[in-house]
């Protein structure tokens, strides 16, 4: 049976900045995502993650409208989103894509409370009357679990788990499809970030959202997404379901990355610090404790399952008997 | 007999002025670190970890007021000059911190950074020192020594250059390395590599460590000892093993439960309700009593002290012995 269209179809998404970084005699190109595709389902959750330069933010930035493309498409509900959309086309991705950062301290405007935010949100989108925008504002702050005093409150008055719940209301303001959680946890203390994560669940499923979550934090990843997406320095290296990527990855960079998660009493051997990498062949292989000679070229994404893929030489069924997958024994 | 601790905080309030008055940000805070140990002081944001560990340096604002004594190898740092503390921080306890771009000069290359303690406090020639530095840089596990001692800052990656500022924390050979949220700021990755670097050098010289994080799970992976903070108090303090299989008190093992995990998809993560008091605004009693699920009126009229319960085993919950099994993981996880 075909699978019902896809909310969101991303495919051979590219952005690549010049640079010419202050105090630094460094230019020159940075290839920030290199022709990465994927597909998200209504009512999914995908988790991207990666370390920074990996070009997670970037495909975020792009999909909400803040950066644009040098390559690929991006078609949202089977229409495809311009590179450089004007300001209607803007106002009509932000009624179905909006984006909460990291940081809302620095995303929030310091001098509207939430409640002038909402409304302002309402007033750009719909055409409602003063009192039918008021009526949403109190849906909205509640669904938050924000009372009537932090509604009014200004962000400098309100705590970091507050302003976090602010800023997912004012996205919510919009009533978009698809929820893009940019580190949207990341900066909030443990106690807090258990309050937002168990109210992102709850959203999810009172407004049907899907989401697309951007975060270097397994385990929070585990907790939001049904599908990851690995990336490495712009490459998407594996994508999968979240239980089989985290119980058992395919890429050596994704078996890296849950190595290098804390756990008690264990301490990974040292590894020495290397200045530059190499941009041809795998560009994990200068890292790779089991780069081989066929690494100097880059492979696909290599499909093991229907959907689950990985790109790496070790798990190509042509490799042969001799390279098999490395047991990762954290992991059993 | 235990030889004498290298480092030794006994009951330090810090106080430092918010609006009209001073209002205590670490509050009678006690504890030691011997020759080679790690000790982890962990705790959400604004629980007083990094005040405590500016106050072992006096690395705090002119009006901040400090009670106690900060005895290292006997001598007590409080009451110390000014100018015989700046020999302890060259010589003896050396501080690195979350964002190396923060704490070292753009315009400084690694190799004048890394030298300028050698040349200002060893005495070494230019050419003695760089040589020097080359050794440092490898021992931080840095291959390319000679390419990134003459890099600029912005020419690294955050994880090279907190590299860098550990080099240069350990130029002068310093007994204790305090290190606030060294890695918080870098990919897992790197941050298991750094986490390396530590535990070689606590194994190889003897390094003694305050490690200062808001991460349980990236303390246990590296500490001996764990202090758990809140509100400016040492709420806990255990050997890492048993902080995690038998947490003595209710906040830990709320922290415990609250973090997501790898091996399952919570329907519902249990949280502490509510948030942390700002220091303006201290609860009575028991900082956490208004988010504890084990509150009696009790934990409400009086402050409880952190008590000894065994050897290194400490709480400042006055119902550890009656709840502790209940507080453990697995009974925890029950709750819901």
């Amino acid at each position: 049976m075909a699978e019902p269209a896809p909310l969101l179809e991303v495919e051979g998404l590219e952005k690549t900045f010049r640079v010419r970084r202050a105090f630094s005699r460094l230019r020159g190109e940075v290839r920030a995502v290199r022709h990465v595709s994927f597909r998200v389902q209504q009512g999914g959750a995908l988790g991207i993650v990666g370390e920074s330069g990996s070009g997670k933010t970037t495909i975020a930035r792009m999909l909400v409208g803040l950066e644009q493309p040098t390559g690929g498409r991006m078609v949202l509900e089977e229409e495809e989103l311009s590179a450089r959309p004007g300001r209607a086309e803007r106002l009509k991705r932000a009624r179905r894509l909006q984006i909460v950062f990291q940081d809302p301290y620095t995303s929030l405007d310091p001098h509207q409370s939430a409640r002038r935010m909402l409304d302002e949100v309402q007033r750009v989108h719909f055409s409602r009357s003063r009192g039918e925008r008021a009526a949403r504002t109190d849906q909205l702050l509640e669904a938050v679990g924000l009372g009537r005093t932090e509604g009014g409150s200004l962000p400098r008055e309100l705590s970091g788990g507050q302003r976090q719940r602010a800023a997912i209301a004012r996205a919510l303001a919009a009533e978009p499809k698809i929820l893009v959680l940019d580190e949207a946890v990341s900066a909030l203390d443990v106690s807090i970030q258990a309050q937002i994560l168990n109210l992102l669940a709850d959203l999810r499923s009172d407004f049907r959202l899907t989401y697309i979550l951007i975060s270097h934090d397994l385990a929070v990843v585990r907790q939001v997404a049904d599908d990851v997406l690995v990336m490495y320095r712009g490459r998407a290296v594996e994508v999968g379901p979240v239980e089989t990527i985290l119980s058992a990855p395919l890429h050596p960079y994704t078996q890296r990355l849950l190595d290098s998660v804390p756990r008690p009493g264990i301490v990974l051997p040292r590894r020495p610090a290397t200045l530059e990498a190499e941009d041809t062949g795998c560009l994990f292989r200068q890292r790779c404790p089991y780069a081989f000679d066929r690494c100097v070229v880059e492979p696909d994404l290599i499909h093991v399952e229907r959907v689950h893929a990985a790109r790496c030489w070790l798990v190509d069924r042509g490799a042969g008997a001799a390279v098999s997958v490395p047991e990762v024994e954290a992991h059993k | 007999m235990t030889p004498p601790p290298l480092l030794e905080v006994r009951s330090v309030t810090t106080e430092v002025e918010i609006g009209d008055r001073h209002w205590p940000v670490v509050d009678g805070v006690s504890f030691t670190i011997g020759r080679g140990e790690v000790v982890g002081l962990v705790g959400e944001s604004g629980s007083g970890k990094s005040m405590t560990a500016r106050t072992i340096l006096r690395l705090l604002r002119a009006e901040a007021r400090t009670r106690g004594m900060i005895l290292l190898d006997g001598v007590d740092l409080v009451s110390l000059t000014r100018r015989a503390l700046r020999g302890v921080r060259a010589r003896r306890i050396a501080m690195i911190f979350q964002d190396p771009r923060a704490h070292i000069d753009p315009l400084w290359t690694s190799g004048d950074h890394v030298t300028e303690g050698l040349r200002v406090n060893g005495g070494l020639s230019g050419a003695v020192a760089r040589a020097r530095a080359r050794e440092l840089l490898a021992d931080v596990g840095i291959l390319e020594a000679e390419r990134v001692l003459g890099a600029y800052p912005g020419e690294l990656s955050g994880g090279m250059l907190q590299r860098v500022m550990i080099a240069g924390a350990l130029a002068a050979e310093p007994e204790l390395l305090i290190a606030d949220e060294p890695t918080t700021a870098l990919d897992v990755t790197v941050q298991a590599e750094i986490v390396a670097i530590f535990d070689g050098l606590r194994r190889e010289r003897e390094l003694a460590m305050l490690f200062i994080t808001h991460d349980l799970e990236l303390a246990s992976s590296l500490c001996d000892r764990v202090l758990v903070m809140y509100a400016g108090r040492v709420m806990e303090e255990q050997p890492t093993s048993a902080l995690f299989s038998a947490p003595l008190h209710p906040y830990t093992a709320g922290l415990l439960e609250a973090r997501p995990t790898l091996e399952t998809k919570h329907v519902r993560l249990s949280v502490i309700p509510g948030r942390p008091p700002t220091p303006t605004d201290p609860p009575d009693g028991c900082p956490i009593h208004p988010r504890c699920a084990f509150v009696e009126p009790a934990c409400i009229s009086a402050v409880p002290p952190l008590r000894q319960l065994a050897g290194a085993a400490f709480s400042a919950c006055r119902r550890t012995e009656e709840i502790r099994d209940r507080l453990r993981p697995e009974a925890m996880a029950g709750r819901g």
